[in-house]
């Protein structure tokens, strides 16, 4: 039995990849190009279907008040102040930044942290490797609910709910998925040079740091990138953690929320859904943004995950 | 650079499991609270989201008068959120004062969150009783203590639009709830449907927000005299009953919720202005939204009617609570009663009259400034509220001043939100037709109940 | 990400013999080299002291607060028996939110998966532009689930919603999707479908990986293309199906966000009974109640349940699943 290095490690393989020797070769005649129209029909119209509503939100964010509802994709009436009045309306600057914070901070500590963690797995022989390993990979399975009480519990008494630290700060201790990930990638990595390294003198420390730290980039890049979108789209963090503490501390998920309860009619408000529209077009934008510089890493850390199955 | 990282290790892990092993203590000390005239230092606020003139004025009135002795006042201005409340309370970081809706008042006052104000009320010579309207300190009134300042009064009432009565041949006679029959078949005749959805409601009873009402007014009761839940009170029954039969005459509660959900209520084209209503429950702030469009609408009142054919409303409204842990609590009695006194409410009926009268966009009406205090009322209405050239506003203004004074109240319990939430869930499902009505009062009762239970117990 | 578990205990058992086996053959016992242990167990410390503090401890005081009347606001607890488990029986809205929870879960799989394959299948297949399309299908999976719900709220709206419009344009006339209790969760089912992209990637993934050789195999033996589908494609990515209908399940099981962000984020509008997802239910009773005992009571009931489920689908899974790389 030998580590299966082509599936495990070097994560960036066949996923997101054509493999032009494979595909059909199109064939130039009437019906070949009847056949492809055909497939574009459904491709198409699913695109439709799935765009539709960020076309919808783009055209309501530009809309007043009282059209927000109407469906148009072209506003009647062009309304382009409510980017400048988003501004005043909610501390929105405040939540991007607070979202921009934190999402930076635990996609950093957790990259590092469960790299550390992973290289420890992946390296290092030591007595009860195997089950140590086993209990990372069973900690995924755990349904968060369980935690959720204690967790709020041991913030509070450290008097941190109301801060973002509870947001970030379990990240210094690596996460489960993640160290699976980076440790099959450690695995991809031959050990000979590493060998070959501690026998020139090198620590073990150094081992990690200057050698498989820079090696394991692309895989830094997919749990920087996941991690990231994890922590900028959680609303249920802010709920129990930011809700305590003041407005200009929420995130945008919590703060477009709260922004919602409070032009609701029912709660009094004046029915204002054009910057909750225009908020939830800048909370997405960044994301679109992300995926576009990081598709490529998305699709295959998606895909290698679902390949381990 | 190892070295550093378990040592930063270990202090996380110590701290941790220190704090794991030493809950216990913390916050929420309920040590009896003195209150003194003498005072100083700050004091902080919760509330005044979206303060108004009338905010705005009297907050000026109570700290000059509190700044004569060297307080400063700071108000974080935000929405009363009742679990930022006890998430803060339990980490002992409170305000001194709090603004929240009368109605959670006994929750925190059955839980020891808040101090009870007799003291401070005594330190001023101050009757609540003569102060406020009787039903209005009923609604804060929890183990016979009161334990807040009441604010506003916001006494619902049903707004009419005279232009849809007209049309379908219905008068202000017919708009009483007392008989229900004669009430539904008015309904009827206003209300326009395009196949199963209205597109214009003869009525909207705002079903479950204004349930309270309803069942109040049908003689039935959601809190009994000892703070329990009474949600299955048979009276109740009835109100929903007489609600889902409103609805039924408009294509049902879901078609007609997403009706009314698309109203522009603040805007240009709100549901009086583009005739989308015959009539509808609505609290007396909502008379000022609609002043701007004078011109456009023609409205006019009635009183909600007791099953016994008296005018009736509920006492609802906002309230202040000093919490227990208060750094300041002296200067926020003195700046409280400050706040809510007799010059402060003359400043704010002023104040909206400076924005009103002169106010061409208001076609110079007030709509009055309705508080916890009669006189202020009283004072308020002789000097400011004036005829307009709109006498269907005016005689929505008189109807609500009139019926302010027969508000009835809630009663208060421990348990006051939850009973308000189930109470709500429970109708929501009445009207849905998710369960019966008597299915669903028993089940919001039960659930209410177990509530109280834990809320009483504990 | 849960069935990793077993493959990746082999494989991290299989390291182990491969490199023992090497340097000592024979041997049954290992030997360590101290350094190297004591520097392995420093890498792996951070993630066991989170592990003990964060998970375990966690657990452990999870089950101790669930025997208790827990008061925030006074940081005490008082023991209550097993009461809070009592409470899970007589409290109807437990049982009513998490019937409300597998309704969902069993409509939303089978959908998800449905419709994944269906997105998947159609890029694979086609010649050009797929990668295009890819992204296009994947937009969804990018936006923050509170721009979902702000836009979803008001695409759903029985009267003025877009999607109803859409249907009476074909003369369909659409339901209160928000409202009627027999809608509310088929509309969650729309909204988690529009964002089913993550798990059509990995179906994407697998079918690049079946052999073109089957298929043209299959077709001189006269095989036409649902056979081809049903014998070849199917258990060709039994694999990742197995683990798409786990992790989607498990999802489904504990979905909050949409949930709450159309029907509970307002704590003043009621919301129909059958939009009561259990994660929310619990939410409400640990962070708007505070009711702590109670609610980590729930936790571990809906811990049970879904190990439960999760094993019964590991069972069936292993019956089914075809490895092809296993060697």
């Amino acid at each position: 039995m030998t580590v299966d290095t082509s599936a495990a490690a070097p994560t960036l393989s066949s996923a997101g990849r054509e493999k032009p020797s494979m595909t059909r070769k199109p064939r130039r005649t009437a019906g070949g190009i009847v056949w492809q129209v055909l497939q574009w029909v459904p491709l198409v119209g699913f695109s439709l279907l799935f765009i539709y509503p960020f076309a919808w939100l783009l055209a309501a964010s530009f809309k007043p008040r009282g059209q927000v509802f109407d469906n148009a994709l072209i506003p009647r009436t062009f309304q382009p102040e409510n980017y400048a009045q988003v501004w005043n309306e909610l501390p929105l600057l405040n939540w991007l930044g607070n979202s921009l914070f934190i999402a930076i901070l635990a996609a950093t500590l957790v990259t590092v942290m469960s790299s550390i963690v992973a290289f420890g797995f992946a390296y290092f022989k030591f007595p009860g490797r195997g089950i140590l390993f086993g209990i990372v990979l069973a900690t995924m399975m755990l349904p968060g609910a369980v935690t959720l009480v204690p967790q709020f519990l041991i913030w509070n008494n450290l008097g941190l709910v109301g801060t973002n630290v509870p947001l970030w700060g379990m990240n210094l201790f690596g996460s489960a998925f993640y160290i699976f990930l980076q440790r099959q990638f450690f695995l991809g990595l031959p050990r000979e040079i590493f060998e070959a390294a501690r026998v020139d003198g090198v620590g073990y420390w150094g081992l990690f740091w200057r050698m498989a730290f820079p090696l394991s980039v692309p895989s830094f890049v997919i749990v920087f990138l996941f991690e990231f979108q994890a922590s900028w789209n959680n609303l249920q963090a802010g709920l129990i953690y930011l809700n305590a503490g003041s407005e200009e501390g929420y995130t945008v998920p919590l703060g477009i929320a709260s922004a919602m309860t409070k032009y609701s009619p029912t709660n009094g408000g004046h029915g204002d859904y054009q910057f909750v529209m225009v908020a939830a077009l800048l909370v997405t934008l960044p994301m679109i943004l992300l995926f576009a510089f990081g598709q490529r890493y998305f699709v295959e850390g998606v895909a290698t995950a679902g390949r381990k199955g | 650079m190892k070295k550093t990282r378990k040592a930063l290790v270990a202090v996380t892990a110590g701290v941790t499991l220190f704090a794991l092993t030493a809950c216990g203590g913390g916050g929420g000390g309920t040590g009896a609270t003195e209150f003194t005239d003498e005072i100083e230092g700050t004091l902080n606020v919760w509330g005044f989201e979206n303060a108004d003139e009338v905010g705005t004025s009297r907050v000026e009135v109570a700290d000059a008068a509190v700044g004569e002795s060297d307080v400063t006042v700071e108000i974080e201005a935000a929405a009363f959120d009742a679990q930022k409340f006890t998430t803060r309370a339990a980490s002992g970081n409170v305000p001194d004062v709090v603004q929240m809706d009368r109605q959670f008042v006994a929750t925190y006052a059955a839980q020891g969150l808040i101090v009870p104000l007799e003291e401070c009320f005594a330190l001023y010579d101050l009757d609540p009783d003569e102060r406020w309207y009787p039903q209005v300190v009923d609604d804060v009134t929890y183990d016979d203590q009161v334990w807040a300042v009441p604010q506003f009064y916001q006494p619902p009432a049903i707004l009419l639009n005279q232009r849809v009565m007209d049309e379908a041949g219905v008068t202000a006679e017919d708009m009483d709830t007392s008989n229900p029959e004669a009430f539904l078949a008015a309904v009827e005749a206003m209300t326009v449907m395009d196949g199963a959805n209205p597109t214009r409601m003869g009525f909207d009873p705002q079903g479950p927000t204004k349930a309270g009402l309803w069942m109040l007014s049908f003689g039935g009761q959601t809190i009994n005299e000892d703070g329990e839940p009474a949600l299955d009170d048979p009276a109740n029954v009835e109100a929903v009953e007489f609600l889902k039969s409103i609805y039924d005459l408009q294509g049902g509660y879901a078609n007609a919720k997403s009706f009314v959900d698309s109203f522009d209520i603040f805007g240009d084209n709100n549901s009086f202005v583009a005739d989308q209503v015959g009539g509808a429950v609505f609290d007396q702030w909502y008379v000022n939204v609609l002043t701007p469009y004078a011109e456009q609408v023609q409205i006019n009142a009635v009183p909600v009617h007791s099953q016994e054919g008296e005018p009736f409303t509920v006492a609802a409204g906002s309230s202040f609570v000093i919490p227990a842990g208060a750094e300041n609590p002296s200067a926020a009695c003195r700046w409280l009663l400050e706040l809510t006194s007799q010059e402060a409410w003359l400043a704010a009926g002023e104040a909206r009259n400076a924005t009103t009268i002169d106010d061409p966009d208001r076609n110079g009406i007030n709509a009055g400034v309705f508080t916890g205090s009669p006189a202020a009322d009283q004072a308020i209405r002789d000097e400011f509220v004036v005829e307009s050239a709109f006498p269907g506003f005016d005689q929505t203004i008189a109807t609500y001043y009139d019926v302010a004074a027969e508000g009835e109240s809630f009663g208060s319990s421990p348990a006051g939100q939850q009973i308000q939430t189930e109470l709500q869930n429970a109708v929501t499902a009445a009207l849905l037709g998710e369960k019966s009505t008597e299915d669903a009062l028993a089940d919001a009762q039960d659930a209410a109940m177990r509530a109280y239970n834990q809320v009483a117990g504990g | 990400m849960t069935l990793t578990k077993d493959r990746a205990v082999a494989d991290a058992a299989g390291a182990d013999e491969r490199t023992s086996t090497e340097k000592r053959p024979g041997h049954k016992a290992k030997k360590y080299n101290r350094k190297e242990a004591i520097a392995g167990y420093l890498f792996v410390a951070p993630w066991v002291i989170g592990f003990l503090i964060f998970t375990l401890g966690a657990m452990i005081y999870s089950l101790v607060i669930s025997f208790s009347h827990y008061q925030l606001a006074t940081n005490t607890a008082r023991p209550a028996g097993f009461s809070n488990y009592e409470a899970l029986v007589q409290d109807p809205k437990v049982m009513m939110s998490l019937g409300n929870t597998l309704y969902f879960a069993i409509l939303a799989v089978p959908l998800q998966i449905i419709f994944a394959l269906l997105l998947a299948m159609l890029l694979n297949n086609a010649t050009k532009g797929s990668a295009f399309f890819r992204t296009v299908y994947y937009l969804p999976k990018m936006t923050p689930a509170v721009a979902t719900a702000a836009v979803f709220f008001l695409l759903l709206n029985g009267n003025q919603g877009a999607i109803n419009k859409g249907l009476a344009a074909i003369g369909i006339q659409g339901p209160q999707w928000l409202l009627d209790p027999d809608w509310v969760k088929p509309s969650i089912v729309i909204m988690t479908l529009w964002g089913v992209s993550g798990t059509m990637v990995i179906f994407l993934a697998a079918l690049k990986n079946v052999p073109r050789d089957l298929y043209e195999v299959a077709e001189l033996d006269g095989a036409g293309p649902v056979r081809r589908f049903f014998s070849i494609t199917l258990p060709m990515i039994s694999g990742p199906m197995f683990f798409n209908v786990l992790v989607l399940t498990i999802a489904a099981l504990q979905t909050f966000d949409e949930a709450y962000l159309l029907f509970y984020r307002d704590t003043v509008q009621a919301a129909p009974d059958a939009s009561l997802f259990y994660a929310v239910y619990l939410f409400q009773q640990a962070f708007r109640q505070f009711n702590f005992g109670f609610a980590s009571a729930m936790a571990w009931l809906i811990f049970v349940i879904i190990m439960i489920i999760s094993l019964i689908q590991v069972r069936v899974g292993n019956r089914f699943v075809y490895y092809e790389s296993e060697r």
